[in-house]
């Protein structure tokens, strides 16, 4: 678990591994700027957005889910926070849940909220908010390890 | 030396007598502690042989004068004599208060007696050890208790002022916040006008997203100043006519109620006492929340009602919504400073209304309650001081 500022290990093109991100954010024009940082990239990647915690709940729920590659998860949301809904998605889906890559990615640079974030096996990176390329690579490189890791 | 005996007792106590003048010599001669408890022995005995106390006395100056006219060291001998004396006579006065003849019980009685007191000086003795002790720890806990004080008294002094540093600090950062956002605000709003036909629509649409950004953002400084305003007033409580109040939000939010077509009744108000100003934010914060929260499928109607206890004391005042509810889970979570149960873009807002409200609330010495079923409609809820009161 490290915070990361710089390069992924990956490279850039490390963002191209995400195909399919499951992105979970109350506002709009951060769902906006993935795009475009992702169209930046050159990755051709599908995002679902979930502008509320339990919409993301539900989609995980439904059996005949598409498979996604990451979830980029906000804190500050409204109803249910980020940290409410690792809780809630661990007791749900238990284990399977804990094989999730899951970014969090927030404004709060609060060291508590972190390390609370940090107390689940699913999160894997905790990132400050804006979100840059760099960053968005660096998800992908951790991506790639955990399918090596995998098979 | 001068024989002994003038007058014999004998013949008129016989044994009694010749012993009482044996033990009496022995102990005048001697003064052993031995040779004294004879006193009480041959007292007893003559008491048994109804020897009359008069007797005793008779008994006692014959040998007495004898010894006396013997003696060497006239000063002692006269003290031995009194002291016998007194012993033997003792047993006649005890017997004559009613202690009987049993020396055996009277020894044991006087030993209890001595037991008893030995007993009572003891206890008393731990008594005064332990009233000391006491004394001690009250006056330890007194004097810890009195630093508490002081501590609490101090702290309450930094909480205050840091409460009212905070209070400061949040006006001015604010306050600054306020003109550069309404430059950045101006600036957008030449870009989005002056340079409509050079802009693509990709361009315009981060325009569009960095306009309606920084309008929220011009809200979240309005209501935190709004909201850091009240914390550390002093609070000078004044009359405040809630119908007048009542009426002058309804105008200030007209262009609300006409866009949410509401139907607003307003009940029978009475004159509290507390601040205008701040019950003002509150009625405003309670009333446009009905307005915003309405059910997109039924006419928006809000009822504005006070209810007061006999006397005009209390007032509890009122906003009845039919809106969209709260969920019960979440009933606490609204309160809180920024939480919100929607995203910007469902319904706008800052999270900061009912935090203000309860803050309100607080000053004025109660809580705003809510009452809410998902659906149905909400009933926010507060209780003031009667003007009466
Ligand atoms: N009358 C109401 N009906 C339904 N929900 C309400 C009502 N009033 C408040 N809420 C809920 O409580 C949250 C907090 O309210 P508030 O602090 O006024 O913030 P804001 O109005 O800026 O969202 C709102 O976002 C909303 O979810
Ligand atoms: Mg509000």
């Amino acid at each position: 678990m490290f915070q990361c500022s710089v390069l992924g290990g990956g490279g850039m093109n490390a963002a191209a591994e995400l195909t399919r991100v499951l992105v979970v954010d109350d506002d709009k024009f951060d769902h906006l700027a993935y795009r475009r940082l992702f169209k930046k990239a050159n990755a051709a990647v599908e995002l679902i957005p979930c502008y509320y915690a339990r919409d993301a709940l539900a989609y995980l729920r439904r059996p005949d889910h598409a498979p996604f590659d990451a979830i980029f998860l906000d804190i500050n949301m409204p109803a249910m926070n980020g940290l409410e809904f690792l809780a809630a998605a661990s007791a749900e889906f238990g284990e399977a849940f804990s094989h999730q890559v899951v970014a969090v990615i927030s404004t709060s640079m609060d060291p508590r909220d972190q390390e609370a974030a940090e107390g689940y096996d699913a999160v894997k990176a905790f990132y400050s908010k804006p979100m840059t390329i760099e960053k968005i690579a660096h998800i992908g490189a951790l991506v790639a390890e955990a399918r090596r890791a995998h098979s | 030396m001068k024989a002994l005996s003038l007058i014999d007792p004998e013949p008129l106590n016989g044994d009694a007598a010749r012993r009482y003048r044996q033990a009496l010599i022995a102990y005048a001669r001697n003064g052993g502690e031995a040779d004294l408890l004879e006193a009480y022995e041959c007292a007893r005995a003559a008491l048994q042989a109804q020897v009359a106390i008069s007797d005793i006395g008779e008994i006692h100056f014959h040998a007495a004068r004898e010894l006396r006219a013997d003696s060497t060291d006239r000063e002692l001998t006269e003290t031995r004599l009194e002291a016998f004396y007194l012993e033997a006579v003792s047993v006649y006065d005890m017997a004559l208060r009613g202690y009987g003849a049993s020396v055996a019980t009277l020894t044991n009685e006087i030993a209890e007696r001595r037991r008893v007191e030995e007993e009572l000086r003891k206890l008393s003795g731990m008594l005064t050890l332990q009233r000391d002790q006491l004394d001690q720890q009250v006056r330890a806990r007194t004097a810890e208790l009195q630093n508490k004080v002081e501590e609490l008294r101090a702290l309450n002094g930094q909480l205050r002022q840091t409460n009212q540093e905070q209070s400061q600090f949040t006006y001015a950062l604010s306050h600054d916040l306020k003109s550069p956002v309404n430059t950045m605000t101006n600036m957008l709003d030449f870009l989005a006008s002056d340079y409509q036909d050079y802009i693509d629509e990709d361009g315009q649409e981060l325009i569009s997203a960095a306009r309606t950004t920084a309008a929220r953002m011009s809200r979240i400084i309005a209501d935190t100043l709004c909201y850091s305003q009240l914390v550390g007033v002093e609070p000078r409580f004044e009359t405040v006519d809630l119908a007048q109040l009542c009426k002058e939000v309804l105008a200030d939010l007209r262009a609300d109620i006409d866009a949410a077509q509401a139907k607003v009744h307003v009940g029978a108000l009475p004159v509290i006492r507390g601040l205008p100003t701040q019950v003002r934010s509150l009625l405003q914060n309670l009333i446009s929340n009905g307005l915003k929260f309405r059910a997109p499928d039924r006419p928006c109607v809000l009822r504005i009602e006070a209810t007061s206890d006999v006397d005009d004391c209390e007032v509890e005042v009122s906003v009845r919504d039919n809106g969209i509810g709260i969920a019960a889970a979440q009933q606490e979570r609204i309160f809180g400073l920024f939480q919100r149960l929607h995203t910007h873009d469902d319904y706008p807002g800052t999270g900061i209304g009912l935090a203000l409200c309860q803050r309100v609330a607080h000053v004025h010495g109660g809580s705003v309650q809510v009452q809410s079923e998902p659906g149905k409609g909400s009933c926010f809820s507060v209780r003031f001081w009667g003007a009466g009161a």
